[in-house]
């Protein structure tokens, strides 16, 4: 498998104002492959949406190298990290993030608006991947309208649309049940697994942890591999 | 809503501005005809006072005029045609020169006169030797004097409308002087001037062969109060004239500039003012021109009065200029202020929107969206909301408009001919025959109008005001996408959670 992320002495700070700093990233080196299956764990504050950030090229480091397929995001400008996280990240949050005057059908489809698409081939491809997560029947049903659990089918769905290079799910089953939970990791899994895509989960939930492959904790900035 | 609320006043105050355009138009219609641009006449200064100086109101009557009844009052009947007072003639020269300026599409002219007729008794001065040199205070009567054998009669005031004054009965007289407006219009031009105004109600117009022939067409509302109607004759400066046509207004005025229209050269002839005119009418080829030749209207002919379009608007006194004053100022400030409201509101609430949206934005960059993606979605929608706004505007101002003529205002109009911008139009006199003082030529010249007020909003001013709210929804596009695109995405979803 090659590498898909390359993290090396990536530091993150933010100014809280009269000078003072807080460093979320400190010295973090990393590196993830191609179809791995990650979890993130970490108490809060501990810099773990920090991480997900810099992999999911929303933020560039104050310093050091984050190498995603090949290229710095670091010294990328903003049009192109838009261009990277359109082509090839996709994103599952705890709270779904659906517009919610979209349908669910729409709300997909808006994954694929800024890679150019037809909208005959945005819906084609947003219909099938709503057929894939067991949502054909609600597919013009507002979020509002759904579950949670059918709210994160469409997130996962609005993520997978793209077939992306990864995902990045953050806290993705935080609010949903037990049994909800498990449909949810069971479908991410087959998900990743069919489409070899690589899974990044941030996670208080050690029953989802312990479903992965590589297990990393992240505390006071510092990232530690789990045995 | 606020940029709907904004476009409401704005269509309401257009129209209702609208409105009183269209009133003062009207206005100026009724006192000097449809397609006429410039008016030219001259007018004298008033006189100080009724001195009875003015041998065209004179009614100069031999002393063995008439006849003696048996109590041994002469009894006469006598009617003249006269130059309506407060006016001046144009010989051919002057019209000839209107005709030869450059840009000028169409000259006409008319000659304003009044009919007086004298019907009564005076004491027989003539046998009994009685004085009447002196005049008892009080009296309505106006001054009559008798020199060597000759009765003259003075009325003091020579109303243009058609009236009948009852005379007094001092020195044992009773008699009556009837007096009516009368015009002498060109046949040769048709399409300007005091006729194009009207429509026919009866009969038929002028044609060029009614030149020369004692014809004459009658305004409909002096018809009905004299019970004149088509093939009967009416009795001009002593002449019976056929009635061939009635006409009325065609604007909101209740009549039209004269009570009796007859061709002008029989007007001239009858008047004893051979080849001269009271008012000449012109039509401009294009209307950027007017100005131009009003100018030099005012070089070819000093001593008249040039009277554009613009300038009659001016001399427009009563509630109908406090209406248009109030609209010009108080509406159009009412509706600076109210869409300068509706933006920043219209701004406001999209800015507010994008900070309300952040989780939206931020998570649609997270996808892939660039700055431009969410300016175009934010711009969008607020197009939409400002057409909404503009469709809803649209809808309140007609509703506004709609109750505003319910009520419909009535507004008066006056115009004074000697304002200083220069009038000179006749309309309908008022007074009677002897009001006299030294005020009786504005009282004879000037003309007062009541006008219902109605507010209409026209295809241009709702295309305006769909285009204001579109600009509303533009510009809080504009702000608010902009506002939108400045969102980091981390920042975005981090202040979400």
């Amino acid at each position: 498998m090659s590498n898909l992320y390359e993290l090396s002495h990536v530091v993150k700070t933010y100014s809280k104002g009269r000078g003072e700093k807080i460093t979320a990233l400190s010295d973090v080196n990393l590196v993830i492959q191609s179809g791995e299956h990650i979890a993130i764990q970490g108490p809060t504050g501990g810099g773990k949406s920090t991480l997900l950030q810099m992999l999911g090229a929303l933020d560039r480091p104050t310093s050091g190298e984050v190498i995603f397929d090949g290229d710095d995001l670091a010294k990328k400008s903003d049009g192109s990290l838009s261009s990277v996280r359109a082509k090839s990240i996709g994103f599952v949050f705890q709270n779904y993030n659906l517009v919610p005057t979209l349908s669910a059908l729409e709300n997909v489809e808006a994954s694929l608006a800024p890679l150019g698409m037809s909208k005959k081939t945005r819906e084609s491809s947003a219909l099938e991947v709503l057929n894939a997560v067991g949502l054909s029947e609600r597919i013009h049903h507002l979020p509002a309208e759904l579950s949670g659990g059918q709210q994160q089918r469409v997130a996962i769905a609005r993520a997978m649309v793209k077939k992306p290079r990864v995902i990045l799910a953050d806290e993705p089953t935080g609010n949903l049940d037990e049994a909800t939970r498990d449909e949810i990791m069971d479908l991410l899994e087959k998900l990743r697994v069919d489409e070899g895509i690589t899974l990044i989960i941030v996670t208080h939930d050690t029953s989802v942890a312990k479903r992965v492959q590589r297990r990393l904790k992240i505390h006071n900035g510092v990232v530690t591999e789990v045995k | 809503m606020g940029l709907a609320l904004g476009v409401a006043l704005v269509l309401t105050v257009s129209a209702v501005s609208n409105g009183v355009q269209k009133s003062q138009s009207q206005v100026l219609q009724s006192l000097y005809g449809v397609g006429t641009d410039i008016s030219v006449t001259k007018v004298v200064t008033p006189d100080a006072g009724g001195d009875g100086q003015n041998n065209g109101r004179r009614f100069n009557i031999g002393g063995g005029a008439g006849q003696v009844d048996a109590n041994g009052n002469r009894v006469f009947a006598r009617s003249r045609l006269i130059l309506m007072p407060g006016t001046e003639t144009f010989d051919v020269a002057s019209v000839t020169a209107a005709k030869n300026i450059s840009g000028v599409d169409g000259v006409t002219t008319s000659l304003k006169l009044t009919s007086l007729t004298f019907n009564g008794q005076l004491p027989d001065f003539a046998n009994n030797g009685q004085s009447s040199s002196s005049s008892t205070p009080g009296m309505s009567l106006p001054p009559i004097a008798a020199p060597s054998g000759t009765d003259v009669v003075t009325p003091n005031s020579i109303p243009s409308g058609g009236r009948k004054g009852n005379g007094g009965g001092g020195f044992g007289s009773n008699f009556s002087i009837d007096t009516f407006s009368v015009m002498g219009v060109d046949l040769s031009v048709s399409g300007v001037g005091p006729l194009s105004s009207t429509t026919l109600t009866s009969g038929r117009v002028f044609t060029q062969a009614d030149s020369g022939t004692q014809v004459a067409v009658l305004d409909s509302t002096y018809a009905t109060s004299k019970t004149l109607a088509i093939n009967g004759t009416v009795s001009i400066g002593g002449k019976d004239f056929k009635i061939v046509g009635i006409l009325a207004s065609s604007t909101s005025e209740a009549e039209t500039a004269s009570n009796v229209y007859i061709p002008l050269d029989q007007a001239q002839s009858l008047s004893t003012n051979p080849d001269v005119v009271s008012n000449i009418y012109v039509k401009a080829k294009s209307s950027s021109g007017i100005n131009q030749i009003a100018t030099d209207l005012k070089a070819a002919l000093p001593d008249a009065t040039v009277s554009t379009t613009a300038d009659l608007a001016s001399t427009i006194s009563g509630s109908l200029s406090t209406a248009s004053n109030l609209i010009d100022n108080l509406g159009r400030w009412l509706s600076i202020i109210a869409l300068t409201i509706a933006f920043l509101i219209a701004i406001l609430f999209t800015t507010s929107g994008v900070t309300r949206r952040t989780r939206e934005f931020g998570t649609l960059k997270a996808l892939g969206w660039k700055s431009r993606h969410i300016v175009r979605q934010v711009a969008a929608e607020s197009v939409v909301h400002g057409v909404l706004g503009g469709l809803i505007g649209v809808s309140l101002g007609f509703a506004s408009v709609k109750v505003f003529n319910a009520f419909a205002p009535t507004v008066q109009a006056s115009t004074s001919p000697f304002a200083a911008a220069g009038g000179g139009f006749a309309g309908r006199g008022g007074g009677g025959p002897f009001g006299g003082g030294g005020g009786r030529f504005a009282s004879a010249l000037g003309s007062t109008v009541n006008i219902a007020l109605k507010a209409s909003a026209t295809p241009g001013i709702i295309a305006s005001a769909i285009a204001l709210a579109l600009l509303g929804g533009i510009l809080a596009g504009v702000f608010g996408g902009l506002r939108a695109a400045r969102l980091r995405p981390a920042e975005a979803l981090r202040s979400v959670a």
